[in-house]
């Protein structure tokens, strides 16, 4: 039989990840790419399955977050596949929750399902000695209410126990005429009504956070531990990914000198040093700073310092035409514009969000690290240092980064002016969470999910690429790189790149990472090492020197991959949430041109210099 | 007097929202609380023109001018 599927609703930040982490545990299944809740993760718990829903203030949606899961709940609750919905309330926000509970209870009772409550953070009332009247909520609200603590594991056994059996069936529930009958003003003040009966009174829970407040959102601090903590974040991303990635580096290395030497067959050899572990490990070297990526978002977004930032932010960037929503977004998107895409979905003016979702592939994402890693070594090959310890390579990562933003800065001003003038605006508003510490466990869960998706996402494609790579540059076989047939289709393609002074075979580099950016090391760790039998990058960039790579084209192409829209999955995520090819396709053939005008008139320049 | 005139640590109580904002986004700010006769406080002023954020019963709600000047309130 079916699984019955139990759909979680809260509003955002009441605890619905952590939660739905404690009960499905590890049997969880996410359908597509992790936002943050963006999409729908469901999972095994009991005899059910429990559906994650994207947090939602009301059943009147105004961002399209909400449009979402007020629409897939809507469906849900009219099929027979579903047994109910158990939401969770935050009791320390006991009348923002309560208006939903309200909504829901009236919606419930419209399709006769099942209804159960979870009044979770209840390890914070008990700590600041406050109250919750849960007989009360329970008589008005004409449900089970739990307290519970997710955090804390207070009250989820009784919580499960509920859940799985299934005692209440939606006719024992009574009947409740008195939300059917009641107008969504007033249960707006029913809500209120509720909160002040039964409710904590949070004077000390407001106290803490205004004193945070002070601090964060100060007029002369505020802007200074913003600017701090951001250039932590990035610091954090590198240095504290580097000895998982020199770990996997080392791996890589031990397992192709194994095969070097226990594995006989020639050709087989080759197609695992060059095409397995050449291409596809290039790729998974980078995965550790992916995974840092995600724990640090996490980190700043279960603190509740992610809405802070979104309120310094919003000022600057309005003048950009973008929003201070935006800001989560971008920040995504220096790990993956995929998921930063989805996280869209918060902002709830249409323009906006638009403008925003066509911008933020210009952040440098992930998967740009290792062309950047290795234009970058060619550039500085001895780690130059500035004054003695600035290190010039960061300098220039540093410069690329900007890079993205302003020119991410610039093509928003002209789309909000000249594209988008007729979509409808709507101006900022967002709810301040309350300070609190982030459940490690939970959130490492999550970096671990996103990072392994991001493997079963790529890896296939670059292992594929790599694989007809190498067969195209080793047949004939026995012939010589240049001989073979990528050896004359590059030859043929050549002149396209060749204003940029590269040659054939980073022009087919270049080609193959339209595919996806990251297949550019890959292959051209590939073609050299078929050629030279070496996969690092100081090696790759010794052979690059060989090749008659110029230092002008070195700077050419890093701006070429700044801008250039080269990820076919990007395009499809674009497509999917604009819901339009003209724009997914207005968006690569402008970023396209863009980036080949840009690094061509940049080559131009540099070979002046250099 | 508009919502967005408050400073920090003022008080006042909601009156009218102007015509001009949707019919969407008042509907949200009744549901965020933010209704007439209720109370609200300024917490936090904000500096070169960001969203201020104000406190409505439990919940602490950040609104850019745009909204805000479009709240009348009495003090
Ligand atoms: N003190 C406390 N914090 C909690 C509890 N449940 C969740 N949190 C924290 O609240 C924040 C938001 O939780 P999350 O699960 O991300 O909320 P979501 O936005 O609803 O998915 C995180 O920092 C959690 O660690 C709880 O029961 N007690």
């Amino acid at each position: 039989m079916e699984k019955l599927n139990l759909l979680l609703i809260g509003k955002p930040n009441c605890g619905k990840t952590l939660l739905f982490n404690k009960l499905t545990g590890l049997n969880q299944k996410v359908s597509n790419f992790p936002g943050v809740t963006v999409e729908f993760k469901q999972g095994a718990f009991g005899d059910l399955n429990l559906v994650d829903l994207p947090g939602i203030y009301s059943l009147n949606p105004i961002s399209n977050d909400e449009k979402v899961a007020v629409s897939y709940l809507q469906e849900a609750l009219a099929s027979p596949s579903c047994a109910g919905v158990l939401c969770i309330l935050d009791a320390t926000r006991l009348e923002r929750s309560l208006l939903l509970a309200l909504q829901l209870r009236q919606l419930i009772e419209e399709h006769n399902k099942k209804i159960t409550f979870a009044l979770n953070m209840i390890d914070e009332i008990i700590y600041h000695k406050l109250q919750v009247d849960i007989d009360g909520l329970r008589q008005a609200l004409q449900a089970p209410v739990f307290a519970i603590s997710a955090r804390k594991n207070i009250g989820l056994d009784e919580l499960k126990a509920a859940l799985t059996t299934t005692t209440t069936t939606a006719e024992e529930q009574a009947p409740v005429e008195k939300y059917v009958s009641r107008k969504s003003e007033s249960l707006t003040h029913y809500a209120r009504e509720l909160a002040q009966k039964y409710g904590p009174s949070n004077h000390n829970i407001l106290i803490r956070q205004n004193f945070l407040d002070d601090i964060f959102l100060s007029t002369s601090l505020g802007g200074i531990i913003f600017f701090i903590l951001m250039a932590f974040f990035f610091q954090a991303i590198f240095s504290w990914s580097e000895p998982f990635m020199n770990l996997i580096e080392a791996l890589l290395a031990s397992i192709g000198s194994l095969a070097e030497t226990y594995i006989q067959h020639e050709a087989l050899k080759r197609f695992l040093i060059d095409a397995v572990i050449g291409g596809l490990g290039g790729f998974l070297v980078f995965v550790p700073q992916i995974f840092m990526l995600t724990v640090l978002i996490g980190v700043f977004e279960d603190t509740g310092y992610l809405a802070r930032a979104a309120i310094i932010c919003h000022r600057p960037l309005s003048f950009f035409g973008l929003t201070g929503k935006s800001f989560v977004p971008f920040l995504s998107g220096f790990a993956c514009a995929i998921p930063a895409i989805m996280a869209a979905r918060t902002i709830d003016s249409p323009k906006k969000r638009l403008i925003t979702i066509l911008t933020i592939p210009l952040m440098a994402c992930s998967a740009r690290l290792p062309v950047y890693a290795l234009l970058v070594s060619f550039l500085i090959p001895r780690g130059e240092t500035v004054f003695g310890f600035i290190s010039m390579s960061g300098l220039i990562f540093f410069g690329i980064y900007l890079f993205g933003i302003v020119t991410a800065l610039v093509v928003s001003t002209l789309l909000s002016h000249f594209v988008f003038t007729k979509e409808s605006d709507t101006p900022f508003m967002l709810e301040l969470p309350p300070y609190r510490l982030p459940a490690l466990g939970s959130l490492l869960q999550r970096s671990l999910q996103s990072a392994w998706l991001f493997i079963k996402r790529a890896g296939p494609i670059i292992f594929m690429v790599t694989v007809i790579l190498w067969f195209l540059a080793s047949y004939p076989f026995g012939t010589r790189l240049e001989d073979s047939l990528l050896g004359s289709i590059g030859k043929w393609l050549a002149p396209l790149f060749a204003p940029l002074g590269v040659d054939w075979k980073v022009t087919i580099a270049i080609l193959t990472s339209f595919i996806a950016r990251e297949v550019f090391v890959g292959t051209l760790g590939t073609l050299f090492s078929i050629e030279n039998a070496e996969e690092n990058m100081a090696a790759m960039s010794n052979s690059l020197v060989q090749s008659n790579f110029s230092l002008a084209s070195a700077v050419a192409l890093i701006v070429f991959y700044a801008i250039a829209m080269q990820c076919a999955s990007t395009l499809a995520i674009i497509k999917q949430e604009t819901g339009s090819y003209k724009l997914a396709t207005f968006t690569f053939v402008g970023y396209t041109l863009l980036a080949y005008s840009l690094a061509l008139l940049t080559y131009q320049i540099a070979i002046l210099f250099f | 007097m508009r919502l967005w005139n408050l400073k920090s640590g003022e008080q006042a109580v909601v009156k009218d929202f102007d015509k001009k904002l949707s019919k969407e986004i008042v509907q949200r700010l009744l549901e965020l609380g933010i209704h007439q006769e209720r109370k609200v406080e300024c917490l936090k002023q904000s500096f070169l023109g960001s969203p201020k954020s104000f406190k409505v019963g439990d919940t602490v709600i950040g609104l850019d001018k745009e909204i805000a000047v479009c709240i009348s309130v009495s003090k």
